[in-house]
Formats: C-alpha cells, sequence, structure tokens
C-alpha cells in the first residue's frame, strides 16, 4: 500500500514536475499591418535565411546573394540549408518558443499556417502594397542614387500561386511563390507510334511520329479507351507493343487530391474542415478503382516503389505522372542497359497530366459500379513547391531588407534563371517572355523564351529535328518540354488549402498523406474504395 | 593495548519502528595482548560490538576506550584496526600483492618500505608463493589468510575477526584456527574474534565472552567459564554434548531428582535447575546410589561410549521425551535396556535457580 | 563389449559431426545476415542511380565498371558560398563534430551515472528512495517531449544563436543535455549494489575515503558494466540526429548523421543519389569498424562480462 502509494506521488511529481514548462499559446489571431520604414535603414544589417537547398541550388541562390549585397552594402544575406523540410520546419517551430528564428525562410503552405497561428509570421500586404519611394543612397551601392520601391505587380503571377499564399486568416500574403512545380505526364511515344491508327479511330489527335496533343491534355475516357490498344494486363507485351499497365501516377496523395478537384468532390478546405465524406467522393473513389482494375492505373506500390519512373523506364507502363522538377527520371538514357529496358532505349514525350473534362464545370458521364453517374467536372493540375515568407521577431529594417531581397529573388529575370538551373517553374508570368540571356554552361546562353522555344521547335518539326548531336539544345530538350507543358497548364492550377492540426481534425498535411494511403489501401485491396475513405476519415477526424 | 567498553549501547530501529537492543549497556575490558572469543548465538549482538570497535557503527550511548584514548570520535581508519570478515571481503579485481598493499597505500607508506611490509606478512600468512594471483585463484583458506594480512599489514593496534572460519569446510576451519593462534601469539596483537562456535572460541581464545541479547553473560578463561558457569545460559551454551538439565529440587539440603538422591547441599527448600556435565556420571557398578535409569541407547565412538536415556515422563509425544546423556569409559559393557546407577561428580553438576542464575 | 564401445564411438562421432554441421551452418547464416547489409552498402556505394535501379539487381561489379566518382565526388570542393573551398560533402569536418561530441558526451555520461549509481546503492541520505523512484518515473516520459524544454533551456544559456553560435555553444549544447541517464544509473546502480557491504567496510578500515573506495574499488569491480554503458552511450551518441540538427546552426556544426541525411536529396523532387549516399556511408561506417577491429578483445570483454574471471 504505501509503495503504490509512493508510486503515485512519483508519477505526480515527475510528471508535475515537466508540466511546469508552458510554451507559447495561440489565442485568436489578430492582424497587425505592418509599419513601412520611410527611408531605407543605413545601418548594418544581417539578414538571415534559411532554406534546404544543396549545393547545385546554393551556388544560384549565392550569386542572388552577391548581387543583392551589391546594391545594399550595408547588407548581409546569410542563407542557410537545414537540409530538409522537417529539420527546416521543426527548428523554426522551436525557435518561436523562444523567439529565436530566421529573418525569412522557405515553406510550404502549411508550414505557414502553423507559423501564422503562432503569430510568427509577417503579414506581406503592407509591403506589397506600399507606395514609398526609397532613395539609395550609398556610394558603394551599385544603384546608387537609384528609387526603388518594395511593391510588387501582383497580376504577374499565376492567380493560383496567389491564392494559395493568401488563403491563410484574413486573406492576407503571408508568403509569396518561389519555386513552383506541377505534374506533367511522360508517355512512350515509341509504344504509341507503333498504334496510331488505332488511336485517330478513338478520336485523339497523334502525329505521324507519335505525338499527342500538348496544349489539349487526355481525358480519364480516352484513358480508359487507349487501354484496350495499349495495354496487355498480363504483361508487356513487346511485339504487340503493349505495355502491362497504361499510366503510373507517382504521388497517390495528389492523385486523390487532384482528382478530387477535376470531380468537384469537396476535400479539405483552408479552415482545417475535413469534407471528404461525400457522394461524389465515394463514387470517384469507386471510379479509380474500376482504372486499377483494368490497369489503366497504377500506383508505385505495384512495385512496392515510391515513383514509378524506373518501371516506365522498364517499361511495364506506357505513361507516368510525375513532378515537372524530376522530369528527367522519366527519360532512359545510354546510361541504361538497352537490353534491360522491355522497349529499349525509346522515344519520351511530355503531356499534360489527364483530366475529367476539357471545360470548366461540364457534365460528363462515367460508369461507377456499373451504374451511369453524371460527374460536373473542373480542370485541375496539382501546384506544388515552397513559398518564402518573413518572421515577426526581426527588426523593421531587417524586414524591410528580407522583403526587398525577396522581392529581388522573384523578378523576372532571376526567377527565369532559377527555373532553368533548378528545373522549378517561374513564380511570375512575365518570366516566360524573359529575353535577359542566361548562361547555363560556359558556352551556352539562352533567355527563357528561348528556352521554352527548344521544346516548341521539336514539337513543331514532330521530332524531325536537323540540329547537330553537338547542340545544345539536346541538353535542355526535356527539360523544356516539362516547362512548356507546365505553362500550359498553369490556367488550371489549384493548390490544395494549408492548415494545423485542429481541435477536431488533422493538418493538411496529414490529410495529405491519409489521403495517399486511402489510395494505396484500395489498390492493394486492403479496403473497398468506401471503407477506405471512412478508414481515412476517423484518422482525420476526432 | 587494552580495549575497554563502559555503557556501550547500540540501538537500531527496526522496519515496524521498534527499537532493538542489539548492545545493551556492555561493560566490558579486553586485555592487552589477548585474544579473546566473543561468543553467543546469531543475534546476540557480537557483531555489532565488533562493529563498534571498529567505528563502523555508531555507538548510540557509551564509550569505547582504546588505552587510555576515547575513541567514539574517531573515524574506523584512524583507529588502528584490522578487520577480517567472515566473506573475507578481500578486492576482487586485485591481487594478492595489491590486496595486501593497499592499506598500506592509503597510510601513505614509502613504497620500498611498503613492499617490504607486504612480502613479511604474505610470508607470514604462508602466501609468498601467491603474491600475484587473484583471489577467486586461491583457496578458501587461502582467502581468508589474505584477509588476515592485510588486516596485519598496517600494524594495526587492534585485531578484529568476524566470524573468520565459518565460511571454511572442517579441516580447513581446524587448521587455520590454529594459523590464528600462531600468528596473534607471533604479533601479540589485541584481538577480537566473533564466532557463534563455542568449541572454536574456547580452543582458540585466551579469554572469552559470552554474549546473549546484547547483554554480557560471562567472561573468563575458556575452562573457567565451562567449570563455573554463572547462568544456565552460559552453562547450555558450552560444552558438546550440552550439559544436562534436569528438574529437580531441594529438600532437606538434597539434592533431588525425580527425588532420587543425588548430593547434598547447603540450601533452603526450593524448586532448581541441576545442570550436570554429561562427562560428569560415575557408573556406580555396585549399584548402591538410588540415582539410575533404563538405559535407552548406547553409542559408542572411538574411546567413549555415550549413554542415552529417556526420561521418566508423563509425556507421550516422543518429540517431547527429555533426553540426556552421559558419556562414559568405553571400558564398560552396557547395552539398551540395562539398568544403570551413577554418582555424580560434584564439580560436574551446578544448581541453578528457577531464573537459571547459579546457586 | 569391445564392438558395443566401438559401434558407440562411431555414434559419438557421427552425433559430433553432425552437431558441428549444424552449429557452423547455423553460424554462416548469421554471419552472411550481418555481412550482407555491408556488402550491399558496399557495393551500392559504387553504383550508378541507374544501376542501383537496374532489374533484376546487379550482384557483382567488375572493378572496371565501379563508379568510383560516388567517392571522389564527395570530396570535390564548393565552388561558391559560405562553403566555398569546403568539399561536396565535408567529411573530416562532420566526423571530427561527431566524434567530439561523442566523447564528451560519452565522459559526462560516465561521470554522472557513476557517481549517482554510487550515492544510490552506497550513500544512506534523507529522500534517496523517492527520489530515486522519481528518476525512475522520468524513464516513462518519451525523450522527445524533453526536446522542447530542452531547447528553451539551451538557449536561455545562450547557447543556441542563429546568427552567433561558436563551436563552444554548439559543442555545450549538443553535449550537455544528454550527460546523464536514468536508465544507465539504474543499470550502474544495480552492479553497485551486488557487491558486498563488507568490501565497504574494510575499505573503510583500510583507510579510504567514499570517493578513493568508488575510484579504486567500485568502478575496478563494475568495470564490464561500465564499459558496456560506455559503449552504448557512444553508439548512441554517434547515431543522434534530431537534437543535433535542431541545436546547430552553420552547416560546419554538423555532425556526421545528420550530413549523410541531408547531402544527396534532391530538393526539388525529394529524390535521393544512393549511390553517392552509400559512399559517404561507407567512409563513415569505416572509422567505426577499424575501432572495432582494433579494440575487439576489450569490447567483447565488456559486453559479455565475463571478464571479470582471471
Amino acid at each position: 500500500m504505501k509503495k503504490l502509494l509512493l508510486s503515485f506521488v512519483t508519477l505526480f511529481l515527475t510528471f508535475g514536475i515537466l508540466g511546469c514548462v508552458t510554451v507559447g499559446t495561440t489565442g485568436e489571431y489578430v492582424y497587425v499591418p505592418e509599419v513601412m520604414l520611410t527611408e531605407l535603414p543605413t545601418e548594418d544589417v544581417e539578414v538571415t535565411f534559411w532554406h534546404i537547398y544543396g549545393e547545385g541550388k546554393t551556388a544560384v541562390l549565392d550569386t542572388l546573394i552577391a548581387e543583392f549585397e551589391a546594391m545594399f552594402p550595408n547588407v548581409t544575406i546569410t542563407g542557410t540549408s537545414q537540409s530538409d523540410y522537417t529539420t527546416l520546419r521543426s527548428k523554426i517551430n522551436v525557435g518561436v518558443s523562444v523567439g529565436e528564428v530566421p529573418t525569412m525562410a522557405l515553406g510550404y503552405p502549411d508550414h505557414y499556417a502553423g507559423y501564422v497561428n503562432a503569430h510568427a509570421a509577417v503579414g506581406l500586404d503592407p509591403y506589397i502594397n506600399n507606395t514609398i519611394e526609397y532613395t539609395v543612397d550609398n556610394p558603394l551601392s551599385s544603384i546608387n542614387g537609384q528609387t526603388i520601391t518594395t511593391s510588387i505587380d501582383l497580376t504577374d503571377f499565376v492567380p493560383s500561386y496567389l491564392a494559395e499564399n493568401n488563403q491563410y486568416v484574413g486573406g492576407y500574403y503571408f508568403s509569396v511563390p518561389f519555386s513552383k512545380s506541377t505534374e506533367v505526364m511522360a508517355v512512350n511515344r515509341t509504344v504509341l507510334k507503333q498504334h496510331i491508327t488505332e488511336i485517330r479511330a478513338l478520336g485523339i489527335t497523334i502525329s505521324d511520329n507519335g505525338f499527342l496533343s500538348h496544349t489539349v491534355p487526355l481525358t480519364y475516357a480516352q484513358l480508359e479507351a487507349l487501354t484496350a490498344i495499349l495495354v496487355n494486363t498480363s504483361g508487356t507485351d513487346v511485339a504487340a507493343y503493349k505495355c502491362q499497365f497504361l499510366m503510373n501516377y507517382d504521388s497517390n496523395a495528389n492523385l486523390f487530391i487532384n482528382m478530387s478537384r477535376q470531380w468537384n468532390a469537396p476535400y479539405t478546405n483552408s479552415a482545417g474542415d475535413i469534407l471528404i465524406d461525400n457522394d461524389i467522393s465515394r463514387n470517384m473513389l469507386k471510379y479509380i478503382n474500376g482504372l486499377f482494375g483494368t490497369n489503366t492505373l497504377v500506383l508505385p506500390t505495384e512495385w512496392t516503389q515510391s515513383y514509378g519512373s524506373t518501371n516506365f523506364i522498364y517499361g511495364d507502363v506506357c505513361m507516368t505522372v510525375g513532378s515537372s522538377a524530376g522530369y528527367s527520371y522519366n527519360v532512359p538514357t545510354s546510361e541504361y542497359k538497352a537490353n534491360l529496358l522491355k522497349f529499349g532505349i525509346f522515344d519520351v514525350d511530355f503531356v499534360q497530366v489527364p483530366q475529367m473534362v476539357l471545360t470548366d464545370a461540364t457534365d460528363v458521364a462515367v460508369t461507377v459500379d456499373n451504374a451511369a453517374v453524371t460527374v460536373n467536372g473542373d480542370l485541375s493540375a496539382v501546384q506544388q513547391g515552397p513559398n518564402i515568407g518573413i518572421f515577426a521577431n526581426a527588426t523593421r529594417a531587417e524586414k524591410l531588407y528580407a522583403w526587398l531581397f525577396i522581392k529581388y529573388l522573384i523578378e523576372a529575370d532571376n526567377t527565369a534563371w532559377w527555373a532553368m538551373s533548378t528545373g522549378y517553374l517561374p513564380a511570375r508570368l512575365s518570366a516566360f517572355t524573359s529575353d535577359v540571356p542566361i548562361a547555363m554552361t560556359g558556352t551556352y546562353s539562352v533567355t527563357y523564351s528561348n528556352f521554352l522555344q527548344i521544346a516548341q521547335d521539336y514539337w513543331a518539326a514532330d521530332g524531325d529535328v536537323d540540329w547537330l548531336t553537338t547542340d545544345e539544345r539536346w541538353d535542355y530538350l526535356y527539360s523544356s518540354m516539362a516547362a512548356n507543358i507546365a505553362k500550359n497548364q498553369n490556367d488550371f492550377y489549384e493548390y490544395d488549402p494549408a492548415f494545423s492540426a485542429g481541435d477536431n481534425s488533422a493538418g493538411s498535411a496529414t490529410a495529405r498523406e491519409e489521403a495517399g494511403n486511402c489510395l494505396d489501401d484500395i489498390y492493394n485491396g486492403t479496403f473497398s474504395p468506401t471503407d477506405s475513405l471512412n478508414n481515412m476519415k476517423s484518422l482525420l477526424t476526432w | 593495548m587494552e580495549i575497554k567498553m563502559a555503557n556501550l549501547t547500540k540501538i537500531f530501529i527496526s522496519k515496524d519502528k521498534k527499537e532493538v537492543h542489539a548492545v545493551d549497556h556492555v561493560d566490558l575490558v579486553i586485555p592487552s595482548g589477548k585474544l579473546i572469543g566473543l561468543l553467543g548465538p546469531s543475534g546476540c549482538g557480537k557483531s555489532t560490538t565488533l562493529y563498534l570497535i571498529a567505528g563502523l557503527l555508531r555507538q548510540t550511548e557509551g564509550e569505547i576506550y582504546f588505552g587510555e584514548e576515547e575513541m567514539s570520535e574517531t573515524p574506523p581508519e584512524k583507529r588502528g584496526i584490522g578487520l577480517v570478515f567472515q566473506n573475507y571481503a578481500l578486492y576482487p579485481h586485485m591481487t594478492v600483492r595489491e590486496n595486501i598493499l593497499f592499506p598500506l597505500e592509503n597510510l601513505k607508506v614509502e613504497k620500498e618500505e611498503a613492499k617490504k611490509r607486504t612480502f613479511e606478512m604474505a610470508k607470514l600468512v604462508g602466501l609468498e608463493e601467491m603474491l600475484d594471483r587473484k583471489p577467486k585463484e586461491l583457496s578458501g583458506g587461502q582467502q581468508q589468510r589474505v584477509a588476515i594480512a592485510r588486516a596485519l599489514v598496517k600494524t594495526p593496534r587492534v585485531l578484529l575477526l568476524d566470524e573468520p572460519l565459518s565460511n571454511l569446510d572442517a579441516r580447513l576451519r581446524l587448521q587455520t584456527r590454529e594459523e590464528i593462534k600462531r600468528i596473534q601469539r607471533e604479533t601479540k596483537i589485541t584481538t577480537v574474534f566473533v564466532t557463534h562456535d563455542q568449541e572454536e572460541a574456547m580452543s582458540i581464545s585466551d579469554e572469552i565472552v559470552v554474549m546473549k541479547d546484547g547483554i554480557i553473560q560471562q567472561m573468563g578463561e575458556p575452562q573457567e567459564v565451562y567449570d563455573k558457569p554463572t547462568n544456565l545460559f552460559v552453562a547450555k551454551f558450552l560444552g558438546n554434548p550440552q550439559i544436562n538439565v534436569f528438574d529437580g529440587e531441594i529438600k532437606n539440603k538434597e539434592i533431588l531428582i525425580e527425588n532420587m538422591f543425588v548430593g547434598k547441599r547447603d540450601l533452603p527448600d526450593q524448586k532448581v535447575f541441576i545442570g550436570v556435565r554429561p562427562e560428569g556420571f560415575i557408573i556406580d557398578q555396585e549399584n548402591k546410589s538410588s540415582f539410575h535409569f533404563k538405559v535407552d541407547l548406547v553409542e559408542t565412538i572411538g574411546r567413549d561410549t555415550t549413554l542415552i536415556f529417556d526420561m521418566q515422563d508423563d509425556s507421550i509425544n516422543i518429540l517431547d521425551k527429555k533426553t540426556f546423556k552421559a558419556i562414559i569409559d568405553a571400558g564398560f559393557r552396557i547395552k539398551a535396556g540395562d539398568v544403570v546407577h551413577f554418582n555424580i561428580k560434584p564439580e560436574k553438576m551446578h544448581l541453578f535457580d528457577i531464573n537459571g542464575t547459579i546457586l | 563389449m569391445a564392438d558395443i564401445y566401438v559401434s558407440n564411438v562411431k555414434a559419438y562421432k557421427a552425433k559430433k559431426i553432425a552437431s558441428n554441421v549444424l552449429l557452423y551452418a547455423f553460424l554462416v547464416i548469421v554471419a552472411l545476415t550481418i555481412l550482407l547489409p555491408f556488402y550491399w552498402m558496399i557495393l551500392s556505394s559504387l553504383k550508378s542511380t541507374v544501376q542501383i535501379e537496374q532489374v533484376p539487381p546487379i550482384l557483382l561489379m567488375a572493378p572496371s565498371d565501379w563508379k568510383i566518382t560516388n567517392y571522389t565526388d564527395l570530396f570535390v570542393l564548393v565552388q561558391s558560398g559560405q562553403r566555398a573551398g569546403e568539399p561536396l560533402f565535408p567529411f573530416f569536418t562532420y566526423m571530427k563534430n561527431t566524434v567530439v561530441v561523442s566523447i564528451i558526451t560519452t565522459i559526462g555520461t560516465t561521470i554522472t551515472t557513476v557517481l549517482a549509481a554510487f550515492a544510490f546503492a552506497r550513500l544512506n541520505f534523507k529522500g534517496r528512495d523517492i527520489l530515486f523512484a522519481i528518476l525512475l518515473g522520468t524513464m516513462m516520459v518519451p525523450g522527445e517531449i524533453f526536446i522542447l524544454t530542452n531547447f528553451v533551456t539551451v538557449y536561455r544559456l545562450g547557447w543556441y544563436s542563429i546568427s552567433n553560435q561558436t563551436y563552444l555553444d554548439v559543442l555545450l549544447a549538443m553535449t550537455i543535455p544528454f550527460m546523464t541517464s536514468v536508465f544507465y544509473i539504474f543499470y550502474l546502480r544495480q552492479t553497485f549494489k551486488q557487491i558486498p557491504n563488507e568490501l565497504y567496510y574494510a575499505a573503510k578500515v583500510d583507510g579510504t575515503t567514499d570517493f578513493k573506495y568508488l575510484l579504486k574499488v567500485m568502478i575496478p569491480i563494475a568495470l564490464p558494466t561500465i564499459i558496456t554503458i560506455i559503449i552504448l552511450n557512444s553508439m548512441g551518441a554517434w547515431s543522434a540526429y534530431i537534437w543535433p540538427a535542431l541545436i546547430s546552426c552553420k552547416d560546419e556544426y554538423r555532425l556526421v548523421s545528420n550530413g549523410l541525411r541531408g547531402a544527396f536529396t534532391d530538393t526539388s523532387t525529394g529524390r535521393t543519389d544512393y549511390g553517392q549516399q552509400m559512399a559517404a556511408s561507407v567512409l563513415v561506417t569505416l572509422p567505426l569498424l577499424i575501432l572495432f577491429f582494433a579494440f575487439r578483445k576489450q569490447i567483447m570483454r565488456g559486453v559479455s562480462r565475463s571478464g571479470i574471471k582471471g
């Protein structure tokens, strides 16, 4: 009895002592607009910038930092890589509890939703709309005497990029787009080329050399029809140019979320509501399950992989949807042993991700469980990639210069350069027409518009270009293809609502993960579509 | 050096919050240069007394003097004692040499000197060949000798031995006993030897101290204590086989056991306990003595024959039967069932009052 | 009789051979299970990404096919930025940090563990048992919970600063919070408790202080346990990940564990260059293997505890 009492006292004391430390409370958010300085601060200012980039991208960033520091010699930008987003985010989250955070950092929308909740992020609208003109008064500055502003022209941005960055409390911008990517679909043109007549018979546009349209996406109805032509469910048939599966989707989560938008099926919203418990979502999952059943659609879990690229290259599947930044993983090169690849070193083309409908708010009839169902569909392609924002703890001078640095990073020429060097997409529209030549190698320079032109020329010639084998354009052909496809579908980019975990439901990152698991469970036969959805709902709400 | 204990008391608080008087107002003088056997059943306070002398325990009350010096405030290492434990307490990771050397290192004895003394000690206990062995590689007796050497190496004023022989087998025990005696004689160091084995204590000690319940019962030379016990407890505790205790009475100055006359004593009439050592019986071959019994069992071992008798008791229960033993010369031919008449050697018979005090 | 005897010998021999065959077969299987991952790591470190993903997998590679650049690229110097002039994978810097942090943590942990275990096993003081119970109670609290409180503490002590963190700061921040372990204290206390009281009394009579007794008697006797603690603790420090990543503000302060994770992942696609990562892993594992083989006897003895004999 005494021992029992002792253990209770002990437990109580232990947890009591631990419980003494409480960490920053989060009350209702009150937006306090930043006060703009009227003069450019002249004292020495250090701006700390946390990102996650490795050597290659850091080198580009360092050049931009150096240029910026030449313009503002009193400013030092200290960029530090935190190696991965998980570390970056947790360092900022613990840092917030003691007020030790960088001046600015890279982050996904759900990261910023958390920072906003913790009152740690700065609303950027005052900078965006600031009308004050600042004169640079520093003889050491490369722009001494010039007048600058902090404002940016929002109309120059892809609208959905903006929507993603002002989805937070009060509709303010707590971040701005920085590095963006989307999904594109790689297709095995060598296989397609063998079935041109049959494909044309379906009413699908295809060139003599097997190029599909780069401006009009395929629909899922067309994919279902293509399955009959291109798929041999018992295994890839090389002689008949048939793959075992028609289309792989790398990101199971993106498939769930993007398909929900194409079906107009409620998923989540920025307020943090989990909306998946509805008939449209259920029908959608049943429909996807039907596509799984006919080998029209496959997930990397089929091969216990994270990505389907390897199996695409090995010829198990004819098409694959993946990140535009990872396009190169879907291109078979001479590094591969041709005899091991079912179709050898085949030709690859990139097209837009498949859609339910080709015009917003159109009805389309699909068959779900042998019954006809009408879907009111929208166009949608996934938009992903980190944004950039500023933290509240910094001094006004630090914040101002951090903002000026952000503004510099996303200037058309710089974002174009960043995009071409990294495989990301430019943050703003004017970058597409940027005519500033960017040195890609010691001998080769290209403007962003000429960069886009590479794939356009290739497509226009139906693949029959008379470029020399030494032509640098070959090196940028596939990245140009991915960039063009991304640009062509940026009218219907959609973002994934971001929110932190709340009292009744999980955060957006968890929702995303469970969406992916939900599809894996259906694919693997663990759950029926309805059960899998119920399971997902029970995991996300409490 | 003489050790004197005055009013020495040690009270432990037991788990159920009761006071236990482990050592109870002990007054004791241990003469210089003597080997004293501290004897008693387990729990009698003998080890506690030893630890109090060593300074490992602090007394509740009373004083301890080494010579003229009061030691209560002196920590163990300053008391100049050597202590040997029942389980030897050798440092298992050290060699014999390192074990013996260890106290000297702590005393900061000069290196060469320490080496010399270590070797001398090893020689004294006959282990000079084993200096580089670890305790595990030694027999129990050898380990005990290492422990003694370690205790003696710092030339203590007092050597304290806590049941040093009880972990040894019978043969080794005898050997080591002799060894300890020899070493003590050679070193002439005041030694306190704690044991529960009366035979051991009697054979080794110059004087024995018998303790019970924290109280000293008797002190004196072993044979004297054996011959003249001051109380029934001492009489019973010493001697093997145990002393025979009869319920008897004194009537008209005659000592009677079950109304059989066994002797005379000038004492008032009363009930008494009559203790008779087994060797105190003389067979009355003429059967004149009225003190007689029927022999129940005869055991002859070597030169002695032990006769075992049942008391004529009302008790039916066999286990409760009182028996007594008489040791007689093996020359007598006696078999079970014989009726034997005895006389009792007066010096082997002790009378105790009903409280157990000698009369 | 003789026949029976001979046939018994034969049966015995057959039995012995059979049991030996089984024993060695078992040992070979165990050895393979342990060696295979090492082989795979080394093999992968010599492959290109394409080769790693090849189906069927490449099990053997001729030296001419080895992609040695996985290794050499690690030491290619960075051209620009904060780390200009340093190798792409600053192996020696990271390794130095890990070694320094491991050594400091292990020394610190061992000292606090020995002292605390001694106090709890040997010394009598008021509230000892309840204090020990509280300590044991903290074992029920998962370590992750301490991250935030430790972080706040370390920050208040001035060891965490985004722009002004010194090497000393980061060493203190990485080591001080981990310089004690309740589990090790408990473990060592049990060992200490098995040492008989008499030894303590004997040492007291022999003129040692508590501290000297601890140093000269308790520690040598409990050495196998202490070595086990040292080995376990260094392993823990070597592979520590979350805290070091959280608390180091500069790239050159990173530990090898953090360096291995982040350095080879393409941030825009989340894909890892496994060949290069494996090459770096080989480099990181190598010193450990060398250390293990150099101190094999001591480590085995420490772990198996049988070393106390003779």
